[in-house]
């Protein structure tokens, strides 16, 4: 059961991420900006990461963590899921992931993603259809 | 009250957003805007930009410190983030801001066009083979990685020299420096500026084409509006063939936006710069933050330009390859090479005083006249070239940038058509097969990566390229010079 969908939208594409917590929103968002990238493929979990992200602001926080990932997509050529996002302090997380080498074959060609967006951008804690929620958009 | 409303006719092909307008963004911090909005567009395409936000962003653009004359639309505007895509802005450089927003994430994302002496019935044998060369020879795509594997010290150089690093290098000929915008690189490019990251992230990516609406294409000229610009540019007959390139600085731009986009955010609340919308993050040009952004932003453009020049010369190889003849034999001169979306610290005339301003153009091109010294000698009568993309299976243009454009729009003009439809909406209307069959009908052959990205890019997704050129034409910002019709197309 996927925990995010995506919104239509004309230059780009949106996601909607859930989750029974803020940090779960945020994983689930990052499980959906790795379907957009690799077109829906499965992902092998071989290799696990783990790092750390600050900011100024939640917003903040929440591009900062998705950037990481594109940096760690192109610079290491890895696809990632299995997220899991611990807010370690004000506007702080640590998250981890596994996942494996991008294989053209099997990760077919999905979107490229250039960068995430603060347009559109919306973070709740405590509302909506679940408790965590993030809206955000992916500039492709 | 409708966004339309508030709008006055200033004649048919300018409409002026008022002092007075107030998004809702600007009403919730009581901001106004501190020159009026001016857009570019006749009535019938006012009706489809009231439809979205792109009234708002231009209002909310004129509300950043230092903004000068008008926040401009061009006719192309539609809705993007903070700044509207097809918008131009102007601030000063002492009293107003630069803002990565107001470049975009692919930095110097543009267009090169080269002209040959080939005709279409010389290529109409040959198109497949080209384009199928050309195909394997520039890497294109999600995950495709360079041709060339370069050193620290090496990036370090493409970011500084630009498209001169890769003259140096063998890519190309010297004299294609003098057909480039800023001669294919900005000077006062520091690396330093530039984060480990975005040199990581960049350097494999050299020499790629990239994903989504960029492009490679073979063309035929199918019309000639004038004869006398048309030939200082190199284009002498209908039916000659040209092949225009569309990428831009690849995962290097785009990191140095996403890294000083954070910074900005940061410097906003140092400046207290009050911010309608977080894509408007920014900082006074003349702050340290300011400054190296401006930097780090011309790393990014003298990377694109790099990337440019390389392509160019392996789509030269592809020609050579297929009629095994040199290229400098089948004619491929590089007319020139536009930037469309950049920041630059320009020279202009504003009441009668010369000012240095930071002219930041998104989804806009730069549009010089005639007689302007930045332009290359062999144009300065005609005006400089604008290079107009539009969709696969419909056209591009070749523009010539005007006075007209100098005096109003600070010498700017549109880019392309933006899209109409979500990919998600194409994917399912425009299936690869029945879009692939279209164009075969139209006689242009196309290879892609994927078939999705033919679905995403079909000609159906995209506005009306000839309204937007139509309208740039008759309000005098540029000139129509050719038309220029695809028939091979490579997209990654």
């Amino acid at each position: 059961m996927k925990n995010y969908e995506f919104i239509d939208h004309t230059a780009d594409i949106a996601v909607k991420a859930y989750g029974d917590t803020l940090e779960e929103a945020f994983a689930a968002a990052a499980e959906a900006m790795f379907d957009i990238i690799t077109a829906g493929s499965e992902i092998e979990a071989d290799k696990n990461i783990s790092f750390a992200v600050e900011s100024i602001d939640l917003e903040g926080l929440l591009v900062n963590f998705l950037s990481r990932l594109i940096v760690l997509h192109e610079t290491e050529y890895l696809v990632l899921t299995a997220f899991k996002v611990t807010f370690t302090g004000e506007n702080r997380l640590e998250a981890t992931a596994s996942g494996e080498k991008y294989d053209e074959k099997k990760h077919g060609r999905g979107n490229h993603v250039k960068g995430v967006s603060y347009h559109m951008m919306d973070i709740c804690d405590g509302r909506g259809i679940k408790p965590g929620y993030v809206q955000v958009l992916f500039d492709i | 009250m409708s966004r339309g409303e508030n709008i006055k006719k200033i004649d048919d092909y300018r409409f002026e957003i008022p002092l007075s307008y107030q998004s809702e963004a600007m009403k919730r911090l009581d901001l106004r805007m501190n020159v009026p909005g001016l857009i570019y567009a006749d009535e019938a395409m006012m009706e489809s930009i009231v439809k979205d936000n792109s009234l708002d962003q231009v209002a909310n653009v004129a509300t950043l410190p230092g903004i000068v004359r008008y926040s401009f639309a061009m006719p192309d505007i539609h809705q993007g983030y903070g700044f509207a895509i097809g918008g131009v802005a102007a601030f000063d450089e002492k009293e107003g801001i630069i803002s990565p927003g107001g470049v975009g994430y692919d930095i110097n994302c543009g267009v090169r066009l080269l002209r040959s002496d080939l005709t279409f019935d010389d290529i109409k044998p040959h198109i497949e083979k080209l384009v199928n060369t050309m195909f394997n020879n520039i890497p294109s795509g999600v995950g495709s990685e360079g041709r060339v594997r370069l050193s620290k010290e090496e990036i370090d150089q493409v970011l500084a020299s630009g498209a001169r690093w890769a003259v140096e290098n063998g890519y190309g000929w010297p004299e294609d420096l003098d057909f480039i915008e800023e001669n294919g690189c900005i000077e006062g490019a520091d690396p330093s500026f530039v984060s480990n990251t975005a040199k990581k992230r960049g350097a494999p990516q050299l020499g790629t084409l990239g994903a989504g609406n960029h492009f490679l294409e073979i063309q035929r000229v199918e019309e000639i509006y004038d004869r006398e610009a048309a030939e200082a540019f190199g284009i002498t007959a209908v039916d000659q063939v040209t092949v225009m390139i569309h990428t831009g600085s690849r995962g290097c731009g785009h990191q140095i936006c996403t890294d000083y986009l954070d910074v900005m955010r940061r410097a906003n609340k140092k400046y207290d710069i009050p911010l309608v919308d977080r894509e408007l993050s920014c900082a006074p040009g003349d702050s340290p933050e300011g400054r190296q952004y401006f930097t780090a932003m011309k790393c990014g453009a003298n990377f694109a330009w790099a990337n440019r020049q390389m392509i160019n010369h392996w789509v030269r190889d592809s020609f050579a390859t297929v009629y095994k003849k040199s290229p400098e034999k089948l004619g491929l001169r590089l007319i020139y090479d536009i930037a469309h979306n950049m920041a630059k610290l320009e020279e202009h005339d504003v009441d009668g005083r010369k000012r240095k301003l930071y002219v930041h153009r998104k989804g806009a091109t730069r549009a010089f006249g005639p007689g302007h010294p930045d332009i290359p000698e062999k144009y300065r009568a005609v005006g400089q070239p604008v290079l107009i993309p539009g969709d696969m299976g419909t056209a591009s243009y070749l523009l010539a940038g005007t006075q007209r454009a100098v005096e109003e729009t600070f010498g700017s003009s549109c880019h392309g058509a933006g899209r109409r439809m979500s990919r998600h909406a194409s994917i399912k209307q425009n299936p690869a097969d029945k879009i692939i069959a279209e164009l075969k009908h139209k006689g242009i052959y196309l290879q892609a990566k994927s078939r999705r990205v033919i679905s995403e890019e079909a000609p159906q997704a995209y506005k009306d390229i000839d309204e937007v050129v139509e309208i740039s034409h008759r309000s005098g910002i540029a000139k129509k010079v050719a038309r220029l019709r695809p028939v091979g197309v490579v997209k990654g």
